[in-house]
């Protein structure tokens, strides 16, 4: 997930290098151990400029 | 009796407050939580309550210390909470080699009368901002801004950042000396 930089006030910017500088990553991994069947993903990134996402089943 | 006279001095200190127990843990905290990779260390701790410090009259009721190992790195992440405030206080920070580098910081953990204080600033000396608001939809967000980040744009000392992130809209104020110390409109810093 990437925050991207050009929609805060420099001073937030500066302050938060971790949350919101340029090219900021995060990755967030979910483990969810459920029985076959039809799933539904909803993804809801908040104050972010791109993200990506995989899912993996199995081990 | 000799032996037991030390023993009750520092009973003494150590009930009237003098000492606190863990790594010369400040006052204003009141419970700190270790999770992660290090359960708890004396000498980051130490070093932590350096730089991790309230807004004025806040106290942390909780401090959660999360911590994660890479190679000789250990990355750290404060996040404290207090009673008087209904937000947070997070900050990020890397340790290598016996240094304590702060990273990150997002602090939201203000009192409400001061955001309230913050408002009326803005309100009241921004009508570049009264303007740029009418077509927000969302709450402000207020949130401290360390001296070192304020140095470069105003002095060295706590501001606060009032900020409606929908309309690209900011005020740094000084709720010391009531002004606006400046805007960000889309980018126009005034």
């Amino acid at each position: 997930m990437d925050l991207g930089s050009e929609n805060f006030p420099p001073w937030e910017m500066d302050s938060e290098g971790l949350y919101q500088e340029t090219r900021t990553q995060y990755i967030e991994t979910y483990t969810l151990d459920a029985a076959a069947g039809d799933w539904t993903l909803n993804i809801m990134p908040y104050h972010t400029s791109r993200f990506d996402y995989t899912i993996q089943i199995g081990e | 009796m000799k032996r037991f006279v030390p023993f009750l001095l520092f009973s003494f200190l150590k009930i009237s407050g003098c000492i606190s127990s863990g790594s010369n843990r400040p006052d204003w905290v009141h419970q700190v939580n270790w999770e992660g990779d290090i359960t708890e260390d004396a000498k980051i701790e130490t070093l932590l309550w350096e730089q991790v410090t309230p807004y004025r009259s806040i106290e942390y009721d909780i401090v959660n210390i999360s911590t994660s190992r890479s190679g000789n790195a250990v990355s750290i992440q404060v996040t404290a909470g207090s009673s008087q405030s209904p937000y947070q206080d997070i900050y990020d920070f890397s340790y290598q080699d016996g240094i304590l580098v702060m990273t990150g910081y997002l602090l939201e953990a203000i009192p409400a009368a001061d955001r309230i204080k913050a408002l009326d600033i803005v309100f009241s000396q921004g009508e570049e901002i009264r303007q740029a608001i009418t077509q927000s939809r969302k709450e402000p967000t207020v949130k401290r801004i360390l001296p070192q980040t304020s140095e470069k744009f105003y002095t060295p000392k706590t501001l606060l950042s009032v900020t409606w992130q929908d309309v690209q809209v900011s005020a740094l104020v000084d709720v010391d000396s009531y002004t606006i110390v400046e805007i960000w409109n889309g980018g126009k810093n005034t």
